[in-house]
Parts: structure tokens; sequence; C-alpha cells
């Protein structure tokens, strides 16, 4: 669209007001005010950049694990947050990423960069045979045959691995070198962590971009009014095989990293919990929120750490210790249910009304439009 | 000539209970075609035909000439088929200009790699078709609104955003189903002038469930009724109204027994 002549040219760019905008393009830009939009970035940026130098290697490798676990929690968000089709096996999809890559390596010799993607596709491809039954059937029954996928992957990779002893003599699971990205590798925690947050970066933009376009709209018309939206032209069947493949490519890459992450992959560390824990990140974060997948990843990873740490910290070790796993989940299932009750909008939806509190100050009306932003 | 949308001897049954009855009339050109009957009649499910949802047991529905009979429901949509909803049916959680985003779904192909990068063509169809959206935000008066999430909006202003959605389609023919249920005098009016616009701004043949029977009087160039998944009557609404077999579906058969007629008129 062409801006009206009286607009065009006039003032320069930084004199204009943010809020006249004068074509679409602008209106759709991601960050349509400038000014101090672009200081919150930078200080984010910076304090990303810095986070290695502040704390200390442990909560370096918490804060890795944090991230790996945040990609796969928005593959779960886009399939269960956005698009509303509950998917109860989201570790299967880790499964297969985790045991592709190491496949690859093991068998071919292929490094993290080419396993990343392959094992990506290998989700994908995983994801959109687990979506067929969305087709048909919706809700929990849906649920429950995510979860018979979760339990079909587990025995192919219990099969793998007692096939891998027999004839390579191997112990149950597999070990992976420290990875080569080819221009660099991977060795401290450090290298992980800056790789690592620049991925993340990369795919909570690719996500971000993929939900106010065309797909994501009809992922969240689909959640909302399947059949209004199946009457407006939405290919309603594509839509959900699309989002379970982007689940299931977000859960590969996930999968694959962490594999590399910890140098090994064994089929027993992808059970039910893990699943639900995924599960536990997007409800805590809130549902269908890119900000709240991150954030909810980080919170479910790292609410089990800080108790251990609290309990370190108390002197309370000797008398705890033994029960220090039941302290955690009791801690993680309180939290789920408080969120549940108190704060269906997860985390992401405390920020919002934080940010909302803070622009609209001293005024203190709850804007209209943040519901929108979700 | 062909007419836009041809309803040829359509039967739809729901076990042994015959919802719709042999019904066949057409519409073309611009007619504004009032669908009415009592409640039960069989209008909600000869508009769900129409549109693909349930599918006719015998006879077939024909758009342009083409056969709509097996055509899945979004490709009956793509093809020229905008329904609005008697409930609106919005997208929840979306905001007005979401909502009709959707509406130009078909116009916005491009691949899950040009939409994550959103640089390029693609950028550029988003740009071009929210310029659409914003024409039709403008000819249902919604620019107050636009950023709004339409949960938060009343429920007037959700049903003309359910139409301005189908709208968004560049339909060949429009389906309103009971537009005007729910709101009040004011925004019926309101609604009344919209009609007559699309009409008279886009010229394409809408076919119009309603009960406010003095809307339907005032507005409609024919009148179809339906009684019992049966038509009953055809034609110009002065002659409807004359109809006895109308008379005696809507008002009984004893003239003082007014209330079924449900709405004022």
């Amino acid at each position: 669209m062409q801006s009206p002549p009286v607009l065009r040219g006039r003032s320069r760019r930084w004199r204009r007001s943010p809020y006249l905008r004068t074509d679409y393009r602008r209106e759709l830009a991601l960050f349509p005010y400038s000014g101090p939009r672009l200081a919150v970035i930078a200080v984010t940026v910076l304090l990303v950049a810095a986070y290695p130098f502040l704390a200390d290697a442990y909560w370096l490798g918490v804060i890795n694990l944090a991230v790996i676990a945040a990609i796969g929690a928005l593959g779960l968000q886009i399939v269960t947050g956005m698009a509303g089709q509950l998917s109860l096996g989201h570790a299967a999809f880790l499964a297969v990423g985790g045991f592709f890559a190491a496949g690859l390596y093991l068998h071919l010799g292929l490094p993290l960069w080419i396993a990343g993607p392959a094992a990506m596709l290998a989700g994908a491809t995983v994801g959109a045979i687990a979506g067929l039954p969305a087709l048909r059937i919706r809700g929990f029954y849906l649920g429950i045959t995510t979860l018979a996928v979760q339990y079909v992957i587990i025995a192919i990779g219990l099969k793998y691995q007692g096939y891998l002893q027999t004839s390579f003599g191997t112990s149950g699971s597999l070990s992976l070198p420290i990875p080569d990205l080819g221009l660099f590798t991977l060795t401290s925690t450090m290298d992980w962590y800056y790789f690592l947050v620049v991925l993340t970066g990369v795919v909570i933009l690719a996500v971000t971009n993929l939900k106010r376009s065309a797909l994501g709209r009809s992922l969240l018309a689909v959640r909302q009014r399947e059949l209004a939206a199946e009457a407006l032209g939405v290919n309603v069947a594509r839509v959900k095989i699309t989002a379970f493949a982007l689940s299931g490519a977000l859960g590969g890459l996930a999968g694959a990293l962490s594999a590399y992450y910890y140098r090994g992959v064994g089929i027993e560390d992808f059970d039910l919990l893990l699943s639900v824990e995924y599960l536990a990140m997007i409800i805590v974060g809130g549902l269908g929120s890119i900000l709240g997948a991150v954030l909810g990843a980080v919170f479910v990873i790292a609410t089990p750490l800080l108790v251990g740490q609290l309990i370190a910290v108390l002197g309370l070790e000797g008398v705890l210790s033994q029960h220090l796993r039941a302290i955690e989940l009791a801690v993680f299932a309180l939290t789920m249910i408080g969120f549940l009750l108190f704060e269906p909008d997860g985390l992401a939806g405390v920020w919002q009304r934080l940010k909302t509190y803070v622009t609209r100050w001293p005024f203190k009306y709850t804007a209209m439009s943040t519901q929108a932003k979700r | 000539m062909i007419p836009t949308l041809e309803v040829d001897k359509v039967r739809i049954t729901f076990g042994g209970i015959t919802a719709v009855d042999d019904v066949s009339f057409d519409l073309s050109g611009q007619e504004l075609v009032a669908l009415i009957g009592p409640n039960g009649a069989g209008k909600t499910a000869l508009l769900n035909s129409i549109s693909g949802i349930y599918r006719p047991s015998s006879g077939e529905v024909r758009l342009e000439g083409r056969s709509l009979n097996g055509v899945p429901v979004h490709k009956i949509a793509t093809g020229g088929v905008g329904r609005a909803f008697q409930h609106a049916e919005l997208f929840a959680g979306l905001t007005v200009v979401d909502n009709l985003m959707v509406g130009r779904h078909r116009q916005l192909k491009g691949s899950l790699l040009s939409m994550a990068v959103r640089v390029g063509p693609y950028l550029r169809r988003e740009v071009a078709q929210r310029a659409v959206v914003e024409e039709v935000i403008d000819f249902f008066e919604l620019e107050q609104v636009r950023n709004r999430p339409v949960s938060s909006l009343p429920f007037g202003v959700q049903k003309l955003v359910g139409v301005a959605r189908a709208l968004c389609m560049e339909p060949r023919v429009l389906l309103l189903d009971e537009p005007s249920s729910g709101l009040t005098r004011q925004e019926k009016e309101d609604f009344a002038r919209f009609m007559l616009r699309i009409r008279h701004d886009r010229g394409l043949p809408m076919l119009w469930v309603e009960h406010d029977m003095q809307m339907v009087m005032d507005l409609a160039e024919r009148i179809v009724v339906l009684d019992h998944g049966v038509k009953i009557a055809d034609g110009a609404p002065d002659a409807v109204a004359e109809n006895p077999a109308v008379r005696t579906a809507y008002l009984g058969v004893d003239d003082t027994e007014m209330t079924r007629a449900g709405s004022p008129g």
C-alpha cells in the first residue's frame, strides 16, 4: 500500500510517532515500535551473552539442559498448545531424534551437523504418522494413541539396543563423541551454551514467524472451531498432520542435541514421565505461548535442582537425602496443580500481566489486548 | 444461464428421521433469498448439506453447474461457498484481523520454510492480503476493534465479524445462518443495512436463514419456506405471506394461536 502523499517523506523515521504506521508491512513487523524495544532486545542479548560469566559451571549446565528442553517444548507447544491436539507421547520424538543421531554416528560416522537435520526429518516422519489418528479422534482418546506411539518407539529402541549388544558387544546404551559442527567442536559447557542459545534463538524466531503466518492462524483456528475452520477453506487434516510433523521435528532435534550433550543415549531415559514433564512445561509456561514454552522448560528443569540446592543450603541433606527425589516430585506436582488452579495462562500470562502493569502504570485497568497476544 | 447455486431434490436423513425431504430451489444473480420455517424444519441441516458438513442421502447440490457431492468441506469453501454461522463460531484467542485473515487462507499458500523465514514472496502475500482484509474491515466498520481478541467483543459485533470473515473468502454465494438472532433491534437494523450493502457492492446471491419475519418481509426478494423438511412455498414475500400452507405451518390451523411464530411479525 502506498502511504498518503502528506505522510510520505515529510519527516525522518526517527521523528515519526511510533504509533503512526503508514503501511501494512510496518504494521505486520514483529516489533512495530522501534525505540524502547531495541533497548529491551539489546539488554536481553547482553544478559544472555554474559550469563556464563555470571553463573558457575553447575548452573550453566542447568541452563543448557533447559534450553535443549525448550526446543522440545516448542514442538509440543505447536501440536498441543496451538493446534489443541493432545500429545502424551512427546518423549517418543525425542527418542527417535536421539537414536537416529547416535545410530548415524555409530553406523555411518556422520557428525552432528548432518545428524541434527536428519534427526529432525526422522522426528517429522514419526510425528506425521503419530498424527494420523488425529484425523478421526479427538481429545483424551487421541492422547492415548500418542501414548501408544511412545511405547512402540520404546519397544523398537529396546530391540535395537539388544541387537547392538549381540552384534557389537557394546553395553546397552550408545555413546557419542564430542560433537563436530564442521567449523568448530563443542568441547566445554560454555561452547555448548553459546551454540544452544543461538540455535534456540533461531528456533524461537522460526516458530514465532510460523505462528503469525497462515499456518499459525489455522492451527489456532483448528483448536478453537474445527468445523468453522474447515468451512473457511482450511484443510484441517493437513494442518493437524503438519502440526504433528513439526512437533516431531523439534522433538527430534531436542533428542539429538541431548544425546550429544550427554555423549550417549539409552532408551530407558525416554519413559512416560519425560512426556509428562514436557506437558508440564507447556502448561506451566502457558498453553499456546512461545515465551511460555521456553519459560516452562526452564521452570520444569530448574525447579527440582533448586529444591536440591535449597536443601543443601539449609543443611538438611543428612536428614532428607533419602527422600530427595520424592521431595522434588512433590514440589513439581504441587506447582503443577497450583498453575492449573490459579494461573491457567501460565508463566507467560504472569509476564504479560506484569508488562501491562508496568506500561499502564499508574493506571490500573487491565488491557483487553492481554488475551490477544497469547 | 446456469444458476449460481442449485439445490436439486436434496434429501437428508439421520437414521430413520428425514430432516430434509426432496427440496429443490436455486439462487442466481444477486438474489437475496430467505429460507424460513418453524424450528426443526431442516433449515440449518440444508445449509450444512450445501457446505458439505452433512451429505445428502439423495439428490445433489451444484455450484455453478458443478456437483458438490463428495467434495470435502474445505474444497467447497474455497470453491466459493461462504458461510456465516448461527453462533458466529469465531476463533477465540485470535484478533478480529486474524479471524478475517483465516478467510484469506487460500491466497496465503507458501512452504513452511517461507513462512518461518517470512521474507520475499510470502511476506508480500501476507501484506497484500492484509490490505484486502482491511477493506472488509472498512466495509463493516470494524476499525475500532480490529486488534481486539474476538472473545472480548459484544455478541452483535461477533456476528458481524462472522459475516465479514465469510466475505473475506470472496465467495460466489453467501450462506447466512440466522445472522440476526440474539441481536438487539438497533443491531438488527445495522445488520440489515450491511446485507443491502453486500448485495449492492459485491453483487452476490445470499441464502439467508431467518426467524425475524419483519426483516424477511422487508428485505428478501424471494422466500423459500420449509416445514418438517418439505418445501411448502417458494416465491415473492407477498405471495408467500398469503400462502395458506405457510399460514398453517406458522400459525397453526387456528388463527388465534399466534405464539408459534416466535418472533414479531
